[in-house]
């Protein structure tokens, strides 16, 4: 079952080792900004959204992968949580 | 808990609510105010940018007038308590719409018969559309209802239906409403609540869309949340600094166009090969300098957008590039086409859905800027280059994306490990991708793929070696610009915090941009007053306003954003109104012959300075009869502009001159009429058309072509503009020189020059001959009068003896007036325009030694009895005149 506070770390573990692999984990807090800092690009998005899909077992919506849905994790683990209930 | 508690305790509630309130509008209130001095010392850099805009004369005049207003207006604004700021902004936004729309040449404020109307108008289909998107049906019933209105407006738009004095305003709504009610219709689909009356009407009609109609393409979305989402001045201090460097990039713009700058028509060697392949990448200049000055004016009433574009040129791949050249285009695409498309795709897999969503986008990309195209010009056309252009950059962007997602790309949490290794591959990649968009770049504008393909052909080891040193500019700028960790302490791109890290000192931010300013108005005033001569093509460069008519010649090869980015002058309406001064009196139309262009009748106006007027016929003169009277004899006169008396009174023309003074002295000989069908830019070969299209109906006795050194580089021009324009029943002799100098469409205009130069000779004696057989078919003298321009001084003496000895063998009874001029400078005999036309002086010295020789020539015998036209010589074969 996903606890809470496994979602956000079930996403960061994600966005380390599929984007930043030789990056220090550290770096990446809850509220790092992704799409407008641009780690978070188009292709990157899709493969974010085809994990949450697969992870979570939601199914997200198109416009659901804008700056307000998807920029912090914060934000990312919010939208499961609303998808979820 | 008792009623009365419960009570007690709601009023407290309440109380503490309101306390609350009032408490956190005094904070608002305070900080406004405290922050005064700087926002003082940023309303003194808006002013500064007003100056500049004035003195460069950027853009046209009504925006020029909305930076003045929107200077007042910022202050305004940020004065205000923040809850009133965005109802504010829709109504100053709606006045300074409602002031442009009602501009015209005759009233200095506004012509309210037209503001009314218009504004009306423009708020009547913006409120439906708007009322359509927000509608509670389904949303592809909404899409039909919006297709259904935009349809009528196109109705009018092309000029089906007519819409009077709205005429001008169509373009203006399309630059509001035609990609933005697609983002506006998307985002309340898709949003819980829709959005306030004030956010939708600010988001349609925001300043100064009304007078930039290719605008950035805002998304709604973050129109709403980015609105005063930081602290004030820093989002102001960031607009000042975007309009300043929109100003430079529109400035830059300026000089790389007109001193730099090449189209491919000018292409004729490897060294121009890369001029044009490099200066039309830069080109791009002018959107990004408009866009970053719009949107940096947004910023001063706290609308906090994002960057339009960040160093496109510095892109190290095809989807970087595509994320840099127009961020706000991207995400319009990727938010209404790409994911959508993605996401209905994605069951067939995601490498199989990125690639058709990819082709999909730029597809709709394509199929967009002809959309964009005909709604603001007016016209749109399908070109070959265009699609090329296109499809090419598909493919490069979607291998680069399959690359990507296959290999992933590198991305940072720090800029600490930026290493030598990375450094040197970002500048390899950064390299090669600038030389393909540029190459990309060139292809879109050009006219056809021929002369694109011709022009590459022309590539040699100067090409090479330029490119190399516009690579090498590249490389230097990569490192300096995008790989900064290499000199500079490492840093954290993110802050230890995790937010992003903090915006720089807002005095470090206003320094630079202020000293920016300082020395931008400092050029303007220089540039301005200077008299040095070596200043001068500088001066012209940059001070010049890019609103100017061009002609047909000159045209050719400008790129996509040129003819959106230039108001459109084919629209008379929008023409007066953006620019608010009259319409430039056209007394022409083009015409597909060799003429060019023929005048239309019965026109007055004001035309190079003067009054010009046309009669009955089209002709620069008074009126005539068709029937010659009996007793009268008629002097045809043919010629150009010089000829046709631009820039000076038609009774001070040599033909008025000399025609006043027959009637004059020799009222005894009989009548004399001198009917000037001079057209300007008219050569040789066009003037035979006039011959066989006009003259000939007024049966002349005398038929005087004046002719000039120029006619020789004007036969060159007119055969590459017959091969180009394919000018229908083009003469053999002409189509024989074209096939044996092998020049078509497809070849540069330079490179047909060139080839066509050493039959310059032959082809004017051939126009020559075609003159006057014609002139004896009517029995009528051909008389041929050399007279030099006033540019022309000192004269060539190898084109002298070429234009006469032509003349000659042709048929013609030639007078050499070549000496005219002789003992005067060209500035005594020149008008100040640039085309250096004949003065009334000119005109004076030319009429006078024109009626000697017309008078005393026994060939003409003009005061004698009826010259006899003699038999001309026949049309020789094709050969080099050399």
């Amino acid at each position: 079952m996903t606890t809470p506070l496994n979602i956000e770390q079930s996403l960061r573990d994600f966005l380390i080792s599929e984007f930043l692999p030789d990056e220090d984990p550290s770096q990446l807090t809850d509220t790092t900004p992704l799409i407008s800092a641009g780690i978070l690009d188009s292709i990157a998005t899709l493969k974010l959204v085809a994990f949450l899909e697969k992870t979570f077992s939601i199914s997200m919506a198109a416009h659901e992968t804008d700056a307000e849905h998807l920029d912090t994790i914060a934000l990312i683990a919010q939208l499961v949580r609303s998808k979820k209930g | 808990m008792s009623n009365l508690n419960k009570i007690k305790s709601s009023q407290s509630a309440v109380d503490a609510g309101a306390g609350l309130a009032v408490a956190k509008a005094e904070e608002e209130s305070r900080r406004r105010f405290s922050g005064l001095p700087r926002v003082v010392l940023i309303f003194v850099q808006v002013a500064l940018i007003a100056v500049i805009v004035w003195s460069f004369h950027l853009e046209s005049s009504s925006l020029r007038r909305i930076v003045y207003l929107a200077a007042g207006g910022f202050l305004v604004n940020h004065l205000m308590p923040r809850q009133y700021r965005l109802a504010f902004f829709a109504l100053f936004s709606l006045a300074i719409t409602y002031w442009v729309v009602g501009g015209s040449a005759s009233h200095a404020i506004t012509d309210v018969a037209l503001a009314v109307p218009r504004t009306a108008a423009l708020l009547l289909l913006g409120g439906t559309m708007i009322a359509l998107c927000r509608l509670r049906i389904g949303f592809w019933k909404r899409v039909g209802l919006l297709l259904v209105v935009g349809s009528l407006a196109a109705l009018f738009r092309a000029g089906i239906w007519p819409s009077g004095n709205l005429a001008g305003i169509w373009p203006i709504f399309a630059g509001m409403f035609m990609f933005r009610v697609m983002i506006y219709l998307y985002d309340v689909s898709t949003s819980p609540k829709p959005p306030s009356i004030s956010q939708s009407f600010s988001y349609f009609f925001l300043i100064p869309n009304v007078s930039v109609l290719l605008f950035p393409l805002i998304d709604f979305r973050t129109f709403c949340s980015k609105y005063y989402d930081e602290e004030a001045l820093v989002i102001y201090q960031r607009g000042v600094k975007w309009m300043t460097r929109g100003l430079i990039h529109l400035l830059l713009y300026r000089l790389i166009d007109r001193q730099w700058g090449l189209t491919i028509a000018d292409v004729a060697n490897g060294t121009d090969l890369i001029r044009y392949v490099i200066s039309n990448s830069f080109l791009y200049l002018k959107v990004s300098g408009i866009f970053h000055f719009c949107i940096g004016l947004l910023l001063l009433f706290g609308f906090n957008l994002p960057e339009t574009n960040h160093r496109y040129f510095l892109a190290s791949s095809f989807t970087d590039y595509w994320r840099r050249v127009n961020t706000y285009w991207r995400m319009f695409i990727m938010k209404v086409f790409y994911y959508p498309a993605f996401f209905r795709l994605k069951k067939l897999g995601q490498l199989p859905a990125l690639i058709l969503a990819t082709l999909w986008c730029f597809a709709v990309t394509w199929a967009l800027h002809l959309y964009q195209t005909w709604w603001l010009t007016g016209t749109a056309a399908f070109s070959v280059p265009d699609i090329l252009f296109w499809t090419i950059l598909a493919f490069l962007v979607l291998a680069n994306s399959i690359w990507e997602l296959k290999k992933g790309r590198l991305r940072k949490l720090t800029t600490s490990r930026f290493s030598a290794r990375d450094a040197f591959g970002l500048v390899a990649r950064t390299m090669g991708t600038f030389a393909l968009i540029s190459l990309l770049w060139s292809l879109w504008s050009a006219p056809n793929l021929g002369q694109w393909v011709f022009a590459l052909s022309l590539a040699d080891i100067h090409t090479l070696a330029w490119g190399s040193v516009a690579l090498g500019v590249v490389a230097i700028a990569t490192v300096l610009f995008e790989a900064p960790s290499l000199f500079r302490v490492k840093s954290a791109a993110v802050g230890a915090s995790g937010t992003a890290k903090a915006q720089p000192a807002f005095w470090r931010e206003w320094s630079g941009t202020f000293a920016s300013l300082v020395i931008l108005c400092g050029l303007g005033y220089f540039l301005q007053h200077t008299s040095q001569d070596r200043f001068e093509s500088f001066r012209r460069a940059l001070m010049q306003s890019e609103m100017v008519p061009r002609d047909r010649f000159a045209r050719q090869g400008r790129g996509y954003y040129e003819g959106l980015t230039e108001i459109n002058w084919a629209n008379r309406q929008l023409w007066e109104t953006l620019r608010r001064e009259e319409f430039p009196f056209m007394p022409q139309h083009q015409v597909k012959d060799y003429r060019w262009n023929e005048l239309l009748p019965n026109l007055r106006g004001i035309f190079g300075e003067v009054d010009f007027q046309t009669n009955r016929w089209g002709m620069h003169d008074k009126d005539y009869e068709l029937q010659k009277p009996v007793g009268t004899r008629r002097i045809a006169v043919l010629g150009s502009s010089n000829v046709e008396g631009f820039g000076v009174l038609a009774e001070e023309g040599f033909e008025s001159l000399i025609e006043t003074r027959l009637a004059g002295e020799n009222a005894k000989d009989g009548r004399f009429q001198l009917l000037n069908f001079a057209i300007g830019g008219c050569g040789p070969l066009g003037q035979s058309t006039v011959m066989e299209k006009s003259v000939v109906k007024f049966s002349p006795d005398v038929v005087l072509l004046v002719t000039h050194m120029k006619d020789l580089s004007w036969m060159n021009r007119d055969a590459r503009g017959g091969a180009r324009e394919k000018v229908p029943d083009n003469y053999e002799f002409i189509q024989q020189v074209l096939l044996k100098t092998e020049v078509d469409e497809n070849l540069t205009e330079k490179t047909a020059s060139q080839r066509l130069r050493p039959y310059e000779g032959q082809m004017l004696e051939f126009a020559f001959q075609q003159i006057v057989q014609r002139s004896h078919a009517i029995n009528a003298l051909p008389v041929c009068a050399v007279i030099p321009l006033a540019i022309e001084l000192p004269l060539p003496k190898a084109q002298v003896a070429e234009v006469l000895a032509r003349a000659k063998a042709a048929g013609f009874i030639v007078l050499d007036l070549t000496e005219v001029f002789d003992g005067k400078a060209p500035k005594q005999l020149k008008l100040p325009d640039s085309g250096g036309h004949w003065n009334s002086k000119a005109h004076a010295l030319i009429a006078a030694r024109l009626y000697d020789q017309l008078t005393t020539n026994p060939e003409i015998n003009l005061l004698g009895s009826e010259p006899r036209a003699p038999a001309g010589p026949t049309v020789p074969a094709v050969g080099s005149s050399h």
